[in-house]
């Protein structure tokens, strides 16, 4: 799952930034505004961290401006501002959660999903796909109640089909949502991980469009 | 939160209403009395008047008796007090006096002599005629005016007496009677005020009561606008017709709330830009001990700890600076006089510099220090807070000038003497400089520059402006400007004054 965190500091960047990577996120960090409508327009982010006071403008106003442009990304402020009128001025602005500095960063983690399941349409942590069950919160998948024994990398692989389950995935964009630009990955990676959750949970579970991309099967 | 502030007041209008009628009251029963006194004087003096014309007219009516008349008069008179002794009471008229006068009386319109009115007559000390009620002596034997009692009436009267050679008429009223009507004539005068009394009095109500209307109605504004936030400081009295007398006391109070509102924004500012400086780097903590807590392997959790330590350094830094400014900005938790204390600058300086020595190597920046001074020279100052002063200044020069290998110097410390009483020193770094538009802006609290924040997370922007606040608490604050060397790289000096122990050596 690939995320975009925008903050300045570096010690509260870096600690999200690896905070998250090691709970399986890709994270790509920017410590300003003006590189930021760039990142969102050529990658596919799950959810956006953004931080207000930022060195070349208010993330505010930024967020209203993106928002007026029709960015649709689950964004959560994370700030100093705790005032009850800066976090309703915040989520006015169009942002999906407000968190107030100093937090903890599995609360932080724990928002980010809940704001990724809820703009992918599920309202609990448990996704179930016919006879698929994917709990969010253990990273755990069981298949008619077995547990199928899957890598951290090959559940977020899962998951992503998951929250998207008719959308139609390119190698790249799943390589997006797996890893950051700077992993050197092998051209194969996808294709063995896809093959690797065929295997552990069933043959049909992901099917392949040739030319197209892959895509969730239908609730088996 | 309610704040109850009891405070002893008296109403103002009340007391104005009190003093004003209680005036006018007191006015009232004066001029009462004095109108009074005035009728009874004016009223006597006609009366008296009256008295003197009542005396003339009797004179003009009744005749003197020829010879012939007053030798029967005698006679007659013998005669008369002998009736006159078997009836008191009854009144003698001799000759024909009562006919003439009872004539002269009706052509005044009178049918007899009022009853509060005695008259007398007497010719050759013989009492030729008088009215019902007067007694048969003389009421009096001074001639013109004068009073007697009369004990049958219990009465006392004023008394007129004019002789005409054997002729004595004698005219006495009551003085009652005269009281009578000058009360009358006062009460005439005095009883229309006394009705206008309470409608004056009513209107003074009104009038009190518009005239303060202004007061109620800025109270009114002030009490009905938030207590808290912005609004409770802005400027009042903009809806409502002033009059002049008010106006400098509303505007002066505006004045004072908008200083009011100005230094609350401050404030509330600081204390935000305060919490958002340490709310970040105990964010940072708390996300690393996370990192610490979940790493995947060693390096992962040195590297996470190394930026733990990082953020405790910050958040440290911070607290550490916003302590000194509260100790700087309150003169009460500053010792003024040692404002002035004799130190050695040098060997000060000699302290700073190595206490970044850390910095400066890890920065390759080298210091170059250039004086006048010799090592006993002293300055007049806080020795603890000039060096948080050069330390600041040191710091902040470290981190933004170029390293040893771009510039040739990219650190210099210069102490002048300026004066025999002070000397200047200046801190020179050939870095990135600081704009001449924002020099004056960087030495705000807070105020970070943005170049500047991109690639270094140490600063809350408060290493100037603890600087400036210390070098106007011993002189005359920083100067900013911009350096450029040989080879024509930016940079920015900042100097400030101090001053110097006279006599105290020098190079």
């Amino acid at each position: 799952m690939r995320i975009l965190l925008v903050e300045d500091d570096t010690e509260l960047g870096n600690g999200v930034k690896v905070g998250f990577e090691q709970q399986g996120f890709v994270v790509d960090w920017l410590t300003n505004l003006s590189a930021l409508t760039i990142y969102l327009a050529h990658t596919h982010y799950a959810a956006l961290i953004l931080d207000l006071s930022l060195p070349d403008g208010d993330g505010r106003a930024w967020l209203e401006r993106a928002r007026a442009n029709g960015v649709a990304l689950p964004i959560l402020i994370i700030t100093a501002r705790d005032a009850v009128p800066d976090r309703i001025d915040g989520l006015n602005a169009g942002a999906d959660d407000y968190l107030a500095k100093p937090f903890d960063l599995s609360e932080c983690i724990a928002r980010v999903h809940a704001l990724i399941r809820r703009s992918a349409g599920h309202s609990n942590n448990f996704l179930k796909h016919g006879r698929l069950a994917f709990d969010l919160t253990q990273h755990r998948v069981t298949f008619d109640g077995i547990d199928c024994g899957l890598t951290r990398r090959e559940v977020d692989l899962l998951h992503v089909f998951l929250l998207h389950p008719k959308r139609v995935f390119s190698r790249d964009d799943l390589e997006a949502h797996l890893y950051d630009d700077e992993s050197a990955i092998e051209s194969n990676t996808i294709e063995v991980h896809l093959y690797k959750l065929r295997k552990k949970i069933h043959p049909k579970i992901i099917q392949n469009l040739r030319g197209i991309g892959y895509v969730l099967a239908p609730p088996l | 939160m309610t704040i109850a502030l009891t405070l002893s007041s008296k109403s103002l209008s009340r007391r104005l209403l009190v003093s004003i009628l209680s005036f006018v009251l007191l006015f009232w029963l004066t001029s009462a009395a004095v109108t009074m006194y005035k009728a009874l004087d004016e009223v006597s003096h006609l009366l008296d008047q009256q008295l003197i014309y009542n005396a003339y007219f009797v004179h003009g009516t009744i005749p003197m008796m020829t010879p012939a008349e007053r030798s029967n008069e005698a006679d007659s008179h013998h005669q008369h007090e002998e009736d006159h002794e078997r009836d008191k009471n009854h009144v003698q008229l001799p000759h024909n006096s009562s006919e003439l006068l009872s004539v002269q009386l009706k052509k005044l319109g009178l049918s007899k002599i009022p009853e509060h009115i005695l008259l007398q007559v007497f010719e050759d000390n013989v009492l030729r005629y008088r009215s019902s009620g007067a007694p048969f002596e003389a009421l009096s034997t001074i001639e013109g005016f004068s009073e007697a009692e009369l004990r049958l009436k219990k009465s006392r009267f004023r008394v007129f007496t004019l002789s005409d050679g054997p002729q004595r008429i004698i005219v006495a009223t009551t003085l009652q009677s005269r009281h009578d009507i000058a009360r009358e004539f006062a009460e005439a005068l005095l009883t229309p005020l006394a009705l206008l009394l309470p409608l004056l009095a009513a209107w003074i109500v009104f009038a009190l009561r518009r005239g303060f209307r202004v007061f109620r109605q800025l109270n009114s504004e002030i009490r009905t606008r938030p207590h808290y936030g912005d609004q409770a400081w802005m400027s009042i009295g903009h809806n409502i017709h002033l009059p002049s007398e008010i106006t400098p006391l509303v505007e002066t109070l505006n004045i004072l709330l908008h200083g009011l509102g100005q230094h609350i924004n401050n404030e509330r500012a600081f204390t935000a830009n305060a919490a958002h400086e340490l709310r970040t780097p105990l964010a940072a903590l708390s996300s690393q001990l996370h990192v610490v807590a979940h790493a995947r392997n060693e390096a992962e959790r040195s590297v996470a700890i190394a930026h733990a330590q990082n953020a405790l350094k910050r958040a440290s830094h911070l607290i550490n600076s916003l302590l000194l400014l509260a100790r700087i900005d309150s003169p009460e938790n500053l010792n003024t006089s040692a404002l002035n204390t004799k130190c050695l600058l040098l060997p000060l300086v000699r302290r700073v510099l190595s206490d970044n020595l850390e910095l400066l190597n890890q920065n390759t920046i080298e210091v170059t220090l250039e004086s006048e001074l010799t090592e006993t020279t002293e300055v007049l100052a806080h020795e603890e807070l000039l060096a948080a002063l050069l330390n600041n200044l040191i710091r902040n020069a470290a981190f933004y000038a170029y390293p040893k290998d771009i510039a040739e110097r990219p650190l210099m410390l210069k102490i002048d003497i300026r004066s025999p009483e002070q000397i200047t020193i200046e801190i020179k770094d050939w870095g990135r400089g600081i704009p001449e538009t924002e020099r004056e802006i960087v030495l705000r609290r807070f105020y970070r520059m943005n170049q500047g924040r991109l690639d270094n997370s140490v600063g809350a922007g408060l290493g100037l402006a603890i600087g400036q606040k210390i070098a106007q608490l011993m002189g005359d604050g920083l100067r900013l400007s911009a350096t450029r060397n040989h080879i024509n790289l930016p940079g920015l000096s900042v100097g400030f004054t101090l001053n110097k122990v006279r006599n105290s050596p020098t190079k």
